[in-house]
């Protein structure tokens, strides 16, 4: 199980950063194209549009990990630590039932656009709603990987994370 | 009953959507006696052109006047009337459009789609503006940097034309002109006053390329759902909107060389000799690329009903 | 079904579900219950929230500054602020300020910054003797500069949400408050370091260690000038830019060889996580303010408005103190996602110039971020710092008020917001 998680998690970061490093490669080189061979494509901005939008729904899971989903904590903070843990678990619960039912919309909502095309590529416009499921489907995994955690308030950190970073900028 | 009627226009009553649209509350709840309450919503408050085309699959609204770009994503054959210098003046576009032509491109998109046309009313005869030099005959525009809307028709026009074409979205348009990413881009006189692009384009060349529209739609369902005295006034007051809207948009697209050169554009007029050379440069191009898109079925159609207009 | 839709906002709000949630959970569960709309619109809304070019600036500006930091250059910025005004009186309080403002012309996030070169100096402010809440206040004062001074993340969600105002223009904008601001925090600084006698570095840096240190954080100065000097002179768009931003700090950390494959990987990690943090909130926003439009609330809120006052000052000032109480209780983004479609509005039909409005807008809530109950600045600081919340909440007061003097003069002098870009070209 241990491995998995390590390999869902890798996985899902490599998705995500690999997704950003293609948009902006791909906008980045229209710049180029319009001043140095004076001409760009039409198919960029909808791509990069839609593969951003890709990343976001991605990383939520990852986000959730890293406690980068502000919350306030007050409530939580002033219970006792046995209702606070309830508590916890409650919202564990809300996000799960929020998430489950926008997967759920989420592939009605791939069916609904698949006949209908994007403006400038052509595609089936269900493919990009793809995002929706997906993203929200990885994120019930992760969730459900990482719920322990999150109810301890035990986050993972990076390296950018405030504490880590006061040492490594020592 | 709740009519959600939306719109991408300013909340003015200079804005021919607009004006339009109050007209249709104010005839329609008059016409069904209050049984209906019409709620407009401007300014793509409920959102943009594509997501008001699925909203009224979706039921989120129950009415839009929507541009033709977003009609087309949905209902391919659409794209037809972005077929470059077609129409000679704007009675010519009107009676295609009102004529047996519309009728069956409304019908065949109403079966396709289960969105319900109660015709078009103009979004403004087309024409390009430039910060360069004056443009009035397709060489002039060779190397400039012509912004298009972010769809390949647009792509293919201007490139046969000689100019090369940057795809920029309408939101960020307005900086692209103030920033001189792009040297000119192409609108109605309407766009071109609302958002300001005057500011920093120079010249305007009248060479009316495409005449866009504004379809009045209505989610079908919502229309089977009415009874038939709502149902008839539905059809006599998107008229009443549609004459508001066309004379409004009509109004300022005949007065074009008055309001643009009050704005300091400096107005270059296009004879019929020089915009032949456009036609001859731009529709063959675009015209092969609409047949590859939907095949030749609904071109054909269109150069019928052109040609039926001339011939009577 | 306004009443579900504000008070379970709320409920999940309190309980601590995360903020994205509340507005996902409140607008689905009132678009399923109190109307008779498909459901599918909240998965049309939550896609169509982010699905804007204008908005992948965000991602873009986020990926430039976690490459400037993985670059080293952060800490190239904060020798120089040292060596340029360390040695006078609240010489290190007055280095943080600066270091903000030259942080700020490379990121857009008052959270990056707090996390980020604020929180060094305010342990190097610590070590120096300074009270270590007034430190830390501090450091959370002048990390609200980043998202004034441009590039700005608030910036853009405003301008893409409004008629008539360019990502460019509002950019602009920000530069004069950005500057009072910093201004308004060195008089309070210094107002505080004379009564605690707070002092500054020993020696003055001579010349060598100022050019040096110029020198070395010059590949970080000049890139506040590739972003707005691009922009304006039309190379490209506030989007592109960020783009190009990001592009030069990664040229930047090969010429530098500052990158290990590890590092550069772990920079795009990092700001694709943050990217999607930000972009979940906006899309979940984006149902919460469509049902809020599609129960017509604004429109009402508008004509309540309306109908006290039809003069400019007095609807910004009740527009302002609105901002500000939302401010206090919601977070940044999710607040001007929710109030730019609400006021906006009734500010453009009141005549005031969308760019002061925007200005008014942002900034207020950005002094949000630093006032309880809901500073998430605040918390950051208190995090890193190890502070009471309690106490580094008191001893940031004089320096808010001394921001909320920067809002009041934005409020009462378009000018401030609407010379410069009106000077390059962008007004209404
Ligand atoms: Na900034
Ligand atoms: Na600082």
């Amino acid at each position: 199980m241990e491995t998995f998680e390590k390999l869902f998690v890798a996985a899902n970061r490599a998705l995500v950063a690999g997704v950003l490093a293609l948009v902006f490669g791909i906008v980045f080189i229209n710049v180029l194209g319009r001043y140095g061979f004076g001409s760009s494509f039409a198919w960029v901005e909808e791509a990069a549009r839609h593969l951003m939008v890709l990343g976001a729904f991605c990383g939520a899971g990852l986000a959730l990990r890293e406690g980068r989903l502000v919350a306030i904590t007050l409530l939580a903070d002033m219970l006792p630590p046995r209702l606070s843990l309830a508590l916890k678990w409650l919202i564990v619960v809300v996000m799960a039932g929020f998430m489950g039912v926008m997967t759920w919309l989420g592939i009605e909502f791939v069916a609904f656009g698949w006949p209908k095309e994007t403006m400038s590529t052509g595609m089936p416009r269900g493919l990009p709603y793809v995002a929706i499921p997906l993203g929200c489907g990885l994120f019930l995994v992760h969730l459900a990987l990482f719920a322990r955690r999150f109810v301890a308030n035990d986050f993972v950190t990076d390296g950018s994370q405030p504490e880590d970073s006061r040492e490594s900028q020592a | 009953k709740e009519l959600k009627y939306a719109h991408f226009q300013s909340a003015d009553l200079s804005s021919p959507k607009h004006a339009a649209a109050l007209a249709f509350e104010s005839c329609f709840e008059g016409k069904t006696g209050g049984s209906i309450d019409v709620q407009v919503f401007p300014a793509s408050q409920l959102g943009g052109g594509s997501e008001i085309m699925e909203g009224l699959q979706l039921g989120a609204v129950q009415m839009a006047a929507i541009h033709d770009g977003p009609i087309s994503a949905i209902y391919k054959p659409f794209s037809v009337l972005a077929m470059p210098y077609l129409f000679d003046d704007q009675a010519m576009a009107w009676a295609v459009m009102d004529g047996e032509f519309g009728d069956a491109l409304a019908e065949d998109m109403r079966q396709k789609t289960g969105i319900r046309s109660f015709g078009v009313a103009d979004n403004g005869v087309r024409n390009f503006t430039n910060n360069v030099r004056p443009v009035d005959e397709p060489e002039d525009m060779a190397g400039m940097k012509m912004r298009v809307m972010t769809a390949p028709v647009w792509v293919t026009l201007v490139e046969s034309l000689g100019a090369s074409a940057t795809p920029v979205p309408w939101p960020e348009l307005p900086g692209a002109l103030a920033q001189g990413v792009v040297d000119g881009q192409e609108n109605g006189v309407t766009n071109i006053v609302n958002a300001s692009l005057y500011q920093h384009q120079k010249y305007v060349s009248l060479d009316g390329h495409v005449f866009s529209w504004h379809a009045y739609l209505m989610s079908d369902s919502f229309y089977e759902s009415l009874t038939d005295s709502e149902k008839t006034a539905v059809a006599q007051c998107a008229e009443i909107s549609k004459t508001i809207h066309r004379g409004m948009t009509a109004a300022q697209d005949a007065n074009a060389t008055a309001i643009l050169s009050e704005k300091g554009m400096e107005v270059v007029p296009v004879s019929p000799d020089q915009k032949a050379k456009f036609r001859a440069a731009a529709q063959p191009a675009v015209r092969e690329y609409i047949v590859g898109e939907i095949g030749a079925e609904w071109p054909d159609r269109l150069d019928a009903a052109v040609a039926a207009y001339r011939g009577e | 079904m306004t009443n579900t839709l504000i008070v379970l906002f709320f409920a999940t709000l309190v309980l601590g579900v995360p903020v994205a949630f509340t507005m996902g959970i409140a607008g689905l569960v009132t678009l399923v219950t109190g109307t008779s709309l498909n459901p599918l619109v909240a998965a049309q809304r939550m896609f169509a929230g982010i699905d804007s070019f204008p908005l992948m600036a965000v991602p873009f500006f986020i990926l430039a500054s976690e490459l400037m930091t993985a670059c080293g250059l952060t800490n190239a910025l904060l020798r120089f602020a040292n060596a340029l005004v360390g040695h006078v009186r609240g010489g290190l309080g007055h280095v943080n300020i600066l270091v903000s403002m030259l942080f700020a012309g490379i990121s857009g996030s008052a959270l990056a910054d707090a996390a980020g070169p604020s929180a060094i100096v305010m342990r190097m402010m610590r070590e120096a003797g300074y009270d270590k809440n007034y430190a830390g206040a501090l450091s959370a004062a002048t990390a609200t500069i980043g998202p004034i001074i441009p590039p700005s993340i608030l910036a853009v969600i405003y301008a893409i949400s409004t008629k008539g105002v360019t990502v460019a223009g509002l950019f602009l904008a920000g530069i004069v408050p950005g500057l009072l601001l910093g201004l308004s925090l060195a008089v309070a600084n210094h107002v505080v370091s004379v009564r605690h006698d707070y002092r500054g570095r020993d020696n003055r840096a001579d010349t060598g260690e100022l050019v040096q240190s110029a020198w070395l954080a010059l590949p970080a100065l000049v890139m506040p000038a590739i972003i707005l000097g691009g922009i304006l002179l039309g190379v490209f768009t506030p989007t592109e830019a960020g783009a190009v931003a990001s592009a030069y700090a990664l040229l930047l950390g090969f010429l530098l060889r500052r990158f290990s494959l590890s590092g550069l990987y772990g920079a795009f990690v990092r700001a694709a996580v943050i990217t999607s943090s930000v972009f979940l909130i906006v899309a979940m926003a984006s149902i919460f303010a469509w049902m809020l439009t599609y129960l017509q609330i604004p429109q009402e809120l508008a004509k309540a408005i309306a109908s006290i006052s039809q003069e400019k000052i007095v609807v910004l000032l009740i527009l302002a103190a609105f901002t500000l109480v939302c401010g206090f209780f919601i977070d940044t983004l999710p607040a001007l996602i929710i109030l730019t479609p609400v006021l906006g509005p009734i500010a453009a039909s009141a005549g005031i110039d969308p760019l002061q409005f925007g200005m008014m807008l942002v900034l207020n809530l950005t002094i949000g971020m630093i006032t309880p109950p809901v500073g998430p600045v605040l918390f950051v600081i208190s995090t890193v710092g190890r502070l009471k919340l309690e106490a580094l909440s008191r001893a940031v007061i004089p320096l808010l008020l001394a921001e909320l003097f920067v809002l009041l003069l934005v409020i009462l002098v378009p000018g401030i917001s609407t010379f410069v870009p009106n000077y390059f070209g962008f007004s209404n």
